[in-house]
C-alpha cells in the first residue's frame, strides 16, 4: 500500500491545553516501503501512525491510502502499539487470535479459524515464545508481552504495519534477534512498513528511509534514504557503510534533538 | 535457548504451592479463638454472677438456637428474599446505569454528580419517604435494599470502565470491530474485576438494607421484625441468637460470593 501524507498537522484541544503535535507533514511512501520514524519523545510520533491508520482525524492536510482518502481505520492494518496493550484475561494465544475474533464478527475472516490457529502458532514461534501460548500476560516479561502483541498484529496479513517502538523493551541482543525476524517478514510478505523507533542502529539496519522529526510541534526536518543492499544481514551491522549511514543519521537527529532541548518547555 | 525457555515456561505456569499447614491454619485458628471467646465469656458471667438479660451466657443463646432454631431459620429466609431481590435488581441496575453513565458523555456530565451527592447521603434518611409512600410491606423493604445496593455497583462500573486504555479501544478500532464488540471483549471484561468487587460491597449493604428496613417496623415478616419484638421483652438471648443467625448467612454468603470473584476474575 502507497501512502501519502499531503500537509498534515495535528493539534490536540482539551478543555484547559492546546498542544500541536505535527506541523505540515508531506510523505510519500511507496508500496512495500520500509521507512522509520525517529523523533525526540513527545514529538508526535505515535499521533502521526495514529493519523495513517485512521484512528484520528487530522486538523489539516490528508492522508491517502492507495490514492483514497483516509476518513477511518481501514481494517488491513497492523497496529503494534507503543505500550503490549496485551488482554491480560487471555492467554498468549487468546490474545494473537484477537484480529481473527473481530474479522469474523463482522464476516472478513478469509481463511478458517483452524488457518488462523496454525498461524497464530507459527507466528509465536517464529518469535520463540510457542511454549508460553497457554501463559496469562502478567506471567511474561515485558519484552515477551511486546513479542506477543507484534504476532497479533501480523496475525490478520495486514498490507500495512504500523509498529510503535516494538522493540524498546528488548534487550539489544533480542532486538537485533527480532530485526532480523522482522526483515524475514517483510522480505517474504512485501508490507508497507511504518517503524517508530528511538534506536539509530536499528532504523539504519531495517529502513530504506528514515524519517527525522523535530520536537513538538513535529515537522519533518530530513530524511535518510538509506544506501545499504538487500537483503540486509546480520554481518552487515559491522561493516563501514552501515557506520556511515549510523554516523549520518545521528548528525541529522543531533540537530532535532537540539531544537527540542531549546522548545521543551511550552 | 529453547530448553531454557520451556523450563521458565513451567516455573511461569505452575507457581510454587502456598504450605498446606498456612492454609489450614487460616481456618482453624479463627475457630480456636472463638471457642476461647465463648469460654471465657461463659466462665466470666460464671465467676461474676453478671445480670443475665443483660448479657445471657452463651449456654442460653444457644438454648435459643436449639429450641427455636427453626423458627429464627424461616424469619431469616424472609429475610434472605428481600436481601436476594434487593441485590440482584440493585446490581443490575447500578451495573446498567454505570456503563450508561460512562458511554453518554452528557449523561455523564448531568447525572453522575447527583449519583454522587446521593452517594454520599446517608440512606436511611429516605426511609421514611418510602415507608410514605410504599407502606410497609415487601416493596419498601425492597426498595430500601436496592438503594443501598445500587451505588457501590455503579461507582464500581464507572471506575473499571474508565480505566479501559485508550490503546485497547483503539486495538478493536484499528481492525474495524464494532464498538459493541469492543465493548464485549475488551471493556467489560476489563472492567469486570471492579465490577464484581462493587457488587460485594453491595451484597453486604443488601444485608443492611433487607435487616434495617425491618427493624424499623415491627409486626412484619422476617428476622429484623423479630429482633425489634424480643428487644420489647428484653429477650436479649434471642437478639444474639438472631444476629448469629443473620451473621452466619452474611458471611457464607460472603465468602461464596468472594470464591465466585476469585474463580471469574483469574487473572487479577
Ligand atoms: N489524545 C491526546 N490528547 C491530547 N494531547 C495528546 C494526545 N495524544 C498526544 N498528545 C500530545 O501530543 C504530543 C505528541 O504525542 P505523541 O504521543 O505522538 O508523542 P511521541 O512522539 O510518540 O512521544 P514518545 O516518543 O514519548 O512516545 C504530546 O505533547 C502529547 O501530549
Ligand atoms: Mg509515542
Amino acid at each position: 500500500m502507497g501512502i501519502e501524507l499531503k500537509g498534515l498537522g495535528k493539534t490536540f484541544q482539551t478543555s484547559d491545553l492546546t498542544v500541536e503535535a505535527l506541523r505540515d507533514i508531506s510523505v510519500t511512501v511507496s508500496d512495500s516501503e520500509f521507512v522509520s520514524i525517529i523523533g525526540p519523545s513527545g514529538c508526535g510520533k505515535s499521533t502521526l501512525l495514529r493519523l495513517v491508520s485512521g484512528l484520528i482525524p487530522p486538523t489539516l492536510g490528508e492522508v491517502s491510502i492507495d490514492g483514497v482518502p483516509v476518513v477511518g481505520p481501514a481494517g488491513n492494518i497492523g497496529f503494534v502499539f507503543q505500550a503490549p496493550t496485551l488482554l491480560r484475561w487471555r492467554t498468549v494465544f487468546k490474545n494473537v487470535m484477537f484480529p481473527y475474533e473481530v474479522l469474523a464478527s463482522q464476516k472478513r475472516a478469509v481463511m478458517s479459524r483452524e488457518d488462523y490457529e496454525e498461524r497464530a502458532e507459527m507466528l509465536l514461534r517464529m518469535v520463540g515464545i510457542d511454549d508460553f501460548r497457554n501463559a496469562y500476560p502478567k506471567q511474561l516479561s515485558g519484552g515477551m508481552q511486546q513479542r506477543v502483541s507484534i504476532c497479533r498484529a501480523l496475525l490478520h496479513d495486514p498490507t500495512l504495519l504500523l509498529m510503535d517502538e516494538p522493540f524498546g523493551a528488548l534487550d539489544e541482543f533480542t532486538r537485533e534477534r527480532m530485526n532480523e525476524e522482522l526483515m524475514r517478514i517483510w522480505r517474504e510478505t512485501q508490507k508497507t512498513v511504518l517503524f517508530v523507533t528511538h534506536h539509530i542502529p536499528e532504523a539504519v539496519f531495517l529502513s530504506d528511509r528514515i524519517l527525522v522529526l523535530s520536537a513538538r510541534p513535529g515537522k519533518i526536518l530530513g530524511e535518510i534514504v538509506v544506501d545499504l543492499p538487500r537483503p540486509r544481514t546480520a554481518e552487515m551491522r559491522d561493516s563501514v557503510a552501515f557506520l556511515e549511514q549510523v554516523v549520518i543519521t545521528r548528525r541529522l537527529i543531533g540537530q532535532a534533538d537540539g531544537d527540542g532541548n531549546s522548545k521543551e518547555s511550552p | 535457548m529453547t530448553s531454557q525457555v520451556s523450563e521458565a515456561a513451567t516455573e511461569a505456569v505452575a507457581p510454587a504451592p502456598s504450605s498446606r499447614t498456612g492454609r489450614i491454619r487460616r481456618f482453624v485458628d479463627p475457630i480456636v479463638f472463638a471457642i476461647f471467646f465463648v469460654l471465657a465469656w461463659q466462665g466470666f458471667i460464671w465467676v461474676t454472677g453478671f445480670h443475665s438479660v443483660v448479657l445471657p451466657p452463651p449456654s442460653k443463646v444457644w438454648g435459643v438456637l436449639w429450641n427455636q432454631g427453626d423458627f429464627l431459620v424461616g424469619n431469616m429466609l424472609d429475610t434472605a428474599v428481600t436481601i436476594a431481590w434487593g441485590f440482584f435488581l440493585g446490581g443490575v441496575m447500578g451495573f446498567v446505569s454505570g456503563v450508561l453513565i460512562n458511554h453518554f458523555e452528557a449523561v455523564k456530565r448531568a447525572i453522575h454528580p447527583i449519583l454522587v451527592s446521593l452517594y454520599v447521603i446517608p440512606k436511611a434518611v429516605f426511609i421514611p419517604l418510602l415507608i410514605l409512600w410504599w407502606g410497609v410491606g415487601f416493596e419498601y423493604k425492597l426498595l430500601v435494599t436496592v438503594l443501598l445496593a445500587f451505588f457501590p455497583v455503579t461507582e464500581n462500573t464507572i471506575t473499571g470502565l474508565n480505566g479501559v486504555e485508550q490503546e485497547m479501544v483503539e486495538l478493536t478500532r484499528s481492525l474495524r470491530g464494532s464498538n459493541w464488540f469492543g465493548f464485549r471483549k475488551v471493556s467489560l471484561p476489563f472492567a469486570l474485576p471492579f465490577v464484581l468487587a462493587g457488587l460485594r460491597i453491595a451484597l453486604t449493604e443488601s444485608f443492611i438494607g433487607g435487616v434495617l428496613s425491618e427493624v424499623l417496623v415491627p409486626g412484619s415478616a422476617g428476622i429484623g421484625s423479630r429482633i425489634v419484638e424480643a428487644a420489647a421483652f428484653s429477650n436479649t438471648e434471642f437478639i444474639i441468637a438472631s444476629i448469629m443467625v443473620i451473621a452466619s448467612f452474611g458471611i457464607v454468603s460472603y465468602f461464596l460470593f468472594l470464591w465466585l470473584e476469585r474463580r471469574l476474575t483469574f487473572w487479577v
